[in-house]
C-alpha cells in the first residue's frame, strides 16, 4: 500500500472554508496501488505476494523483513524496491524510503509512483526545489493531470516562480471544462497562495456554473472581502438566508461593519462567534461594531475574550489596548501591552505605551517606549510627536529637536509635526528658528490657534512686541474661549502701553478662567501703574490665593501695601517673597549642583 | 549761604572762561553729532586686551577688562588706564614672558596719547579686571586701585608721574576674583573708603567644561559654565584709616550675615538725599543690593523693599553694569542697570526717599538691546540738552553666539539712547555715525571729557581687542560746563558732593563720583549740558563735609575748579604734554 493513502484527502480541504488552509494532503494520489501488477511465479514473486498480504494486515515490520530479503535476493526488482520504500514510508523512516524510491528511479527512471512520492517526501522536508524537479518530470509525462499540476503549482509558488505557478493553475482550469468543482479548487488554491485578485475569475466561474453552491458563493465573498470590497460581499451574501454558516455571518457582518451598518452587523457577528468562536476576525469586527454603536465596554469585553483565547495575536492585543484607551482606561491598556513580550510590540503599540505613560506622568517609561518606537522604520508621526512631547515635559528639548529634525523630511508637510518642533526650539530659546517654522505651520494651516500663539511668544521673546500683537490677536480670534490667548494678548498690549485694551483682555481672560494667577498679577500691574492701588491689592491677593508658590505677586503686593500705608503688611509680604524665592532658588541650586558634580556651594 | 562776590558783577564772569588754547583741537573729520572712534588716531590702540583663549572655555575668559580715565599727572587732561587680562598659560608660568599688561596712556592734550606705563610703574602683569582711581590719601594726586583675578593692587601716586605699589601696607589685596571697585567716603571723615565687589570663587580645575552640565548650555548649545552653579564670593568693604592703611569692615558695616553674590558694579550714591553715601551693588544672576547708610558706620540692605533689587516682577536679573543719574530732573538720583541677553536693561526711577520703581516699560526701554549682552553703561548728556542720555557697551560672552539659531551675535555694537525729555528713551545709535555700529566685545567703559571741549568721550575696553574711544564733539551752539571739585575738609576729589545746577529754567542734579559703568573709573569732574543757556543761573554744592556753597551767574563753555570753602572759582589750568607740573596741594 502506498503511504500516500494515509494523507488527508480532498474532502478535508473542501470543508476548510474558514481560512482556506493549504495542506500537503491535497496531493495524495493512490498511484502505488493502481499500478500494481500480478505477482510472477517463483520464489521472489511469492515473497512479493506474501509481503503484499502482510501489508494488508498492517504488519509493517514483517513486510519490511520480507521485502528486504527480496531486494537482497533480487536487487534489480523495481517493484520490490517500490514496495519496500512504501513500507519504510509507513514506518516513518523517511530517509530509507527516499533511498528506496531513488533506487526505483535508477531501475525505472520514469516511475510515476517513485517520482510523485519522492516529490511529496521532499516537499515535507521543505526541499521544494527537488520536489519541483520530480513533479516537473512527472508533468512532462502527464501534462494535463490536475493531480500533478496542483502540487507542481504549489512548489512553483513557493519557489517564487509565480508566473509559472499561475500558468500551472491555468492549465488546471483549461482541463476543467464545465467542472465547477475544478474552478472552485483553482480559486481556493489561488486564495491560499494570496493570489486573491487572480482567484476572482475561477471563483466567479464556479459560481456561475453552480449558482446555488454555498461553497462557491462564500469563497467568492471571502475573496471580495479580502480585497476590501464590502459592498460586493453584501451583494453576494445578503438575501441568502439559507447560508447560516458562521463564515457567512462573519463575512456579511464584517462587510456591514465596514459599511458602518453596525446595527445589522453586530447581531450577525455575535451569531458567527456563537456558532464558531475559533476565528479571530469576527471578534475584531464585532468589537468594531460595538465601538461603532458607542458600546465601548462591550467592545472591550469582546476583545478581552479574544485576547484571552489568542494572547499572542498582535492585532487583537492592539485593538484591545486601543479600545481601553477609548474607554478611558489607560491603565488597563498599559497592563495588556506590558504583559506582551517587548519584542512583539508593534510600533503602534509602543506609541500607545508612550501616550499612556505620558498621560500618567510616568515619563521615564513613556520615554523608553518612545525611544524604542523611534528606532523602528515604520515609526509614525504621532509616536514621534508623543515622544517629543515627553522630552518637552522633561525639559529635554535638545533631544526633542534631534528626534524631530531626524525625521523632518518625512513629515515636512505636517503642521502638527512642525509645530511640535517649533515648540522645542522656542523652549530652548531659539526664537528666530521657532518663528520661521511657525511661519511654515501657519502657511499649511491658517486655523491653528496655538501656532499663532506660539509665534506671538517667539516675537515677544525676540523683543518685538509690536509684531507679536497681531499673532496673539489671531490666536484669540481663532480660539475666543481660550483664556491663555486673551491673557497673552493682554500682556503684550500692556507692554505696548495700550493699557485700556490690555485691561479688557486680561479681564476677558479672567472671565474664562479666574484661577489663572498670572492674569490676576498682570491686571494688578496695570492697576498699580495707574495708582489704583486697592484694585491692585485685590488682584494680587487673589493671585496669591490661586497660586501661593508664584513669587512675583508677593513682591508687588509688598509695594502696594507700602503705598497704602500698610507698612507692616508690606514688610511681612516682602519677607514671604524672600523666603519663597530662597526656597525656590535653593531647589534650583540643588539641581544645578547635582548636574555639576555636587561641587558647588 | 555764601555767594561768589563777583557773581554780582555782570560781565565779569565772561572773563573767566578758559582760553581756546586749553582745548584740544577736535579732529577735523568729526562731523557734528557723530560719534567717531578715535582710538587709532589717539594712539591707544597700542593696547590690545587679551583675556584667555579664543574658545572662551571658562567664564574667567569672558569678563574683563576695565578702564579708568583720570588725570594722573594733574595737568588738566584726562589720561587713560586700560586693564588687560591674561591667559591660563601665563598664569601658570610666572617666569614666562608676560606680554599682556595694563597700560597707562598719558593725554598729550593734542588729541594724542603716549604710553607711559613703564615710566609710571604700572606695568605689572596679572589677570586684570577693573580699576578705580581716586585720591585716597588726599595728597592731591590721584591714586589707582586695580582689581584682579588674584590679589588686587593699590598704586599710590607719588606725584611725580610714578606710582608705588602700597597694597601690602594698605591691606587691600582682597584676593580671589575681584571685579568692580568704588571709592566713597561713607562715614564722611574726609577719607575715601573702598568697596570691592567680588564675583566667583573660581578654580579652573573645579569648573566643568562646556556643556558638561545642564547649566552649561545656552539655547541647546554647550557653552562655558557659570556664573550660576559656581561658588559665589563675598565683597569687601575697606575703611580708610586716614594713615595709608585700611581696615576690612565688611561684617561690621554691612552685617555679619553679608551674603555672597556674583558682584560686579558698585556705586556709591546718596539715594535718599540725606547727604550720606549709600551703596548700590549690581550683581550677576543674584539680586542687586542697596545698602542704606545708617550714618553710624553701618548699613542696612534694603534693595528689595526699596524696589531696586529685582525687575518689576520680582525676578533677579543678570546685571553687569550700572550707573545713576537724575534722568527726569526730579532731584532724585535714578539707577540704570544693564543685563544679559534675552532680557531688558532696567531703569529704576527714584520716586523719592530712596524708593524705586522699575519704569523700564514706561521709559520704552523694554526692547532696547534685548538680544545683546549689555555691559558698561553711563548716563551722559551727549547732545548737551541738559537731559542725561545713556551709553551701553555690548558683546556676548559665548563665542557660540554666532551660531545658527542663537538669535544674537558674539560681537555687538554699542548703543546710545537719547533722553526724550518725557521720561522715555530712544535708541539713536544708527543716527550717530558708522563708528558706533562697528561690532566689538564691549566690556568696561569710562566716561570723561578727554579733549576738554565739553564733548562726551567714552573709552571702551573691548575684550580680546583694541579699545574704542568714542568722541562726540559738542553740538553747534550747545552750551556746557564742567566742574572739577576739590575737597578740603571733604575728600580731595569731592566724591559724594551733590551739585545742583539751574540754567535756563532747568534744574539738574549730579553727584560727584568715579564709580559706575563696568569695571571702570570715570572722570570725577561733573559735566553739565546747558542746552542754549550761556549762563548757569545758580549752582549749589553740598559737600560731604556738610558745607553748602552757592554760586550764581557762571558762564558756560568752561571747565572750572571749585575748591571747597573757597568762594572763588577758577578755570581749570591745563598744561601741555611734557611740562613739569606736579605740585602737592
Amino acid at each position: 500500500m502506498n503511504h500516500l493513502a494515509h494523507r488527508p484527502g480532498l474532502s478535508k480541504w473542501k470543508g476548510s472554508l474558514w481560512g482556506v488552509v493549504f495542506c500537503l494532503g491535497l496531493y495524495a494520489l493512490p498511484w502505488g496501488q493502481a499500478q500494481q501488477q500480478a505477482p510472477p511465479p517463483g520464489s521472489v514473486a511469492d515473497q512479493l505476494q506474501q509481503a503484499r498480504d502482510i501489508l494488508q494486515s498492517h504488519d509493517l515490520p514483517e513486510a519490511r523483513r520480507i521485502l528486504e530479503n527480496v531486494v537482497h535476493r533480487s536487487p534489480g526488482s523495481a517493484e520490490a524496491w517500490l514496495l519496500l520504500a512504501d513500507t519504510y514510508s509507513q514506518l516513518g523512516t523517511e530517509g530509507e524510503a527516499i533511498r528506496g524510491y531513488e533506487t526505483v528511479l535508477k531501475l525505472q527512471p520514469n516511475s510515476p509512483n517513485a517520482l510523485y512520492n519522492l516529490a511529496i517526501l521532499q516537499l515535507r522536508r521543505n526541499r521544494v526545489e527537488e520536489a519541483a524537479r520530480y513533479l516537473e518530470a512527472l508533468h512532462r509525462q502527464r501534462p494535463r493531470d490536475r493531480d500533478v499540476l496542483f502540487p507542481l503549482a504549489h512548489c512553483l509558488f513557493l519557489l517564487g516562480r509565480t508566473s509559472e505557478g499561475q500558468q500551472a493553475v491555468e492549465e488546471v482550469m483549461n482541463t476543467a471544462g464545465d467542472s465547477a468543482s475544478v474552478y472552485l479548487k483553482a480559486g481556493q488554491f489561488l486564495l491560499a497562495h494570496g493570489k486573491v485578485e487572480e482567484a476572482l475569475e475561477p471563483l466567479g466561474r464556479a459560481l456561475n456554473l453552480t449558482p446555488g453552491s454555498d461553497e462557491s458563493r462564500i469563497t467568492l465573498a471571502l475573496a471580495e472581502s479580502q480585497l476590501g470590497h464590502p459592498a460586493r460581499v453584501i451583494e453576494l451574501l445578503q438575501g441568502h438566508p439559507k447560508m447560516d454558516s458562521p463564515l457567512y455571518a462573519s463575512l456579511l457582518g464584517s462587510a456591514l461593519c465596514d459599511e458602518k451598518d453596525f446595527e445589522r452587523a453586530v447581531p450577525l457577528l455575535e451569531t458567527a462567534i456563537r456558532q464558531h468562536g475559533e476565528e479571530k476576525l469576527p471578534y475584531l469586527q464585532l468589537a468594531a461594531g460595538y465601538a461603532g454603536l458607542s458600546k465601548g465596554q462591550e467592545a472591550v469585553r469582546t476583545l478581552q475574550q479574544a485576547h484571552a483565547r489568542w494572547p499572542e495575536d498582535v492585532r487583537i492585543r492592539s485593538a484591545l489596548a486601543r479600545q481601553l484607551f477609548h474607554v478611558h482606561d489607560p491603565v488597563g491598556a498599559l497592563v495588556v501591552l506590558r504583559e506582551a513580550p517587548e519584542t512583539t510590540l508593534t510600533t503602534e503599540e509602543l506609541g500607545l505605551l508612550v501616550e499612556g505613560y505620558a498621560g500618567l506622568n510616568r515619563l521615564d517609561e513613556a520615554r523608553r517606549y518612545g525611544e524604542l518606537a523611534a528606532q523602528r522604520k515604520d515609526v509614525s508621526e504621532s509616536v514621534l510627536i508623543a515622544l517629543a512631547n515627553v522630552y518637552q515635559l522633561e525639559a529635554r528639548d535638545p533631544e526633542a529637536i534631534a528626534l524631530l529634525e531626524k525625521h523632518r523630511t518625512k513629515f515636512a508637510d505636517s503642521p502638527r509635526y512642525l509645530f511640535t518642533l517649533a515648540f522645542s526650539y522656542y523652549n530652548q530659546g531659539n526664537y528666530s528658528l521657532s518663528n520661521d517654522l511657525l511661519g511654515d505651520v501657519i502657511t499649511r494651516d491658517q486655523n491653528l490657534a496655538p501656532a499663532f500663539y506660539l509665534r506671538g511668544s517667539c516675537l515677544s521673546s525676540l523683543g518685538k512686541p509690536e509684531e507679536a500683537l497681531p499673532q496673539y490677536e489671531t490666536a484669540a480670534r481663532l480660539a475666543p474661549d481660550d483664556s491663555l490667548y486673551h491673557f497673552q494678548l493682554g500682556m503684550v498690549l500692556s507692554l505696548l502701553r495700550q493699557k485700556d485694551r490690555a485691561e479688557a483682555e486680561l479681564k476677558k481672560s479672567l472671565e474664562l478662567n479666574d484661577r489663572h494667577a498670572p492674569a490676576h498679577y498682570e491686571l494688578a500691574k496695570i492697576y498699580f501703574d495707574s495708582s489704583r492701588d486697592e484694585l491692585a491689592r485685590q488682584q494680587l491677593e487673589e493671585a496669591i490665593r490661586v497660586n501661593p508658590e508664584f513669587e512675583s505677586p508677593y513682591y508687588l503686593l509688598s509695594r502696594v501695601y507700602a503705598r497704602l500705608g500698610r507698612q507692616e503688611d508690606s514688610a511681612t509680604t516682602l519677607k514671604h517673597f524672600k523666603e519663597l524665592q530662597q526656597k525656590q532658588r535653593e531647589a534650583e541650586r540643588a539641581l544645578k549642583e547635582a548636574s555639576m558634580g555636587g561641587q558647588n556651594p | 549761604m555764601r555767594y561768589l562776590w563777583f557773581a554780582l558783577i555782570p560781565g565779569l564772569l565772561w572773563m573767566m572762561g578758559g582760553s581756546d588754547a586749553d582745548r584740544a583741537a577736535p579732529p577735523e573729520k568729526v562731523p557734528s553729532l557723530r560719534f567717531v572712534d578715535l582710538a587709532h588716531s589717539a594712539g591707544i590702540d597700542k593696547f590690545h586686551d587679551v583675556s584667555g583663549g579664543p574658545a572662551k572655555n571658562y567664564i574667567l575668559e569672558s569678563k574683563g577688562g576695565g578702564v579708568a580715565v583720570f588725570d594722573y599727572n594733574d595737568d588738566g587732561w584726562l589720561d587713560i588706564f586700560l586693564v588687560s587680562g591674561a591667559t591660563f598659560e601665563e598664569m601658570e608660568n610666572p617666569h614666562a614672558p608676560h606680554p599682556h599688561r595694563n597700560k597707562l596712556f598719558r593725554n598729550n592734550g593734542d588729541g594724542t596719547f603716549t604710553d607711559v606705563t613703564e615710566a609710571a610703574g604700572l606695568g605689572a602683569w596679572g589677570w586684570g579686571m577693573g580699576a578705580a582711581a581716586a585720591d585716597y590719601d588726599n595728597d592731591g594726586c590721584t591714586d589707582l586701585y586695580v582689581t584682579y583675578y588674584g590679589k588686587n593692587v593699590l598704586y599710590h601716586n607719588n606725584c611725580d608721574g610714578t606710582f608705588t605699589d602700597v597694597t601690602q601696607k594698605a591691606g587691600v589685596a582682597a584676593g580671589s576674583w575681584s571685579t568692580g571697585a568704588a571709592w566713597g567716603d561713607y562715614d564722611r571723615d574726609g577719607y575715601l573708603d573702598l568697596y570691592v565687589a567680588r564675583y566667583i570663587n573660581f578654580r579652573r580645575a573645579e569648573v566643568p567644561g562646556k556643556g558638561q552640565s545642564v547649566v552649561c548650555q545656552y539655547k541647546g548649545v554647550p557653552v562655558q559654565c557659570g556664573p550660576r552653579g559656581l561658588k559665589t564670593q563675598t565683597a569687601i568693604l575697606y575703611h580708610n584709616n586716614g594713615d595709608g592703611t585700611f581696615t576690612d569692615v565688611t561684617n561690621k558695616a554691612l552685617g555679619p550675615d553679608v551674603a555672597a553674590y556674583y558682584g560686579f558694579t558698585p556705586l556709591w550714591v546718596d539715594v535718599d538725599n540725606n547727604g550720606w553715601p549709600d551703596l548700590y551693588v549690581a550683581d550677576d544672576g543674584t539680586p542687586n543690593l542697596l545698602y542704606r547708610n545708617r550714618r553710624d558706620g553701618t548699613f542696612e540692605e534694603v534693595g528689595a523693599i526699596a524696589g531696586c533689587a529685582y525687575d518689576r516682577d520680582g525676578l533677579e536679573q543678570s546685571t553687569m553694569g550700572a550707573d545713576f543719574g537724575d534722568y527726569n530732573h526730579d532731584g532724585w538720583l535714578d539707577i540704570f542697570v544693564t543685563n544679559f541677553s534675552d532680557d531688558h536693561s532696567t531703569l529704576y526711577q527714584n520716586t523719592g526717599g530712596g524708593n524705586f520703581n522699575d519704569v523700564t516699560e514706561q521709559a520704552k526701554l523694554l526692547s532696547v538691546g534685548w538680544n545683546n549682552v549689555k555691559w558698561g553703561t553711563k548716563f551722559f548728556d551727549y547732545d548737551l540738552d541738559g537731559w542725561p542720555d545713556l551709553f551701553l557697551a555690548n558683546g556676548h560672552v559665548y563665542v557660540e553666539a554666532d551660531r545658527w539659531g542663537m538669535d544674537t551675535g558674539y560681537k555687538q555694537h554699542p548703543q546710545v539712547l537719547r533722553n526724550q525729555q518725557d521720561g522715555t528713551f530712544k535708541d539713536v545709535t544708527a543716527e550717530l555715525g558708522e563708528d558706533l555700529l562697528q561690532k566689538h566685545l564691549g566690556r568696561g567703559i569710562a566716561l570723561g571729557s578727554l579733549f576738554n571741549d565739553g564733548g562726551a568721550d567714552i573709552v571702551v575696553n573691548n575684550l580680546d581687542d583694541t579699545p574704542s574711544l568714542y568722541h562726540c564733539p559738542t553740538p553747534t551752539n550747545a552750551q556746557w560746563i564742567v566742574l572739577h571739585l576739590q575737597g578740603t575738609r571733604s575728600n580731595r576729589d569731592g566724591l559724594g558732593a551733590r551739585i545742583k545746577l539751574r540754567a535756563g529754567g532747568m534744574e539738574q542734579v549730579q553727584e560727584v563720583h568715579q564709580s559706575g559703568g563696568f569695571l571702570a573709573s570715570n572722570d570725577v569732574r561733573a559735566r553739565f549740558g546747558l542746552g542754549s543757556s550761556t549762563v548757569v543761573d545758580e549752582l549749589e554744592i553740598d559737600w560731604p563735609s556738610g558745607l553748602v556753597q552757592h554760586f550764581h551767574g557762571i558762564r558756560s563753555q568752561q571747565i572750572l575748579r571749585i575748591k571747597e570753602g573757597e568762594s572763588e572759582v577758577a578755570p581749570e589750568r591745563m598744561r601741555r604734554a611734557g611740562s613739569n607740573h606736579l605740585t602737592k596741594s
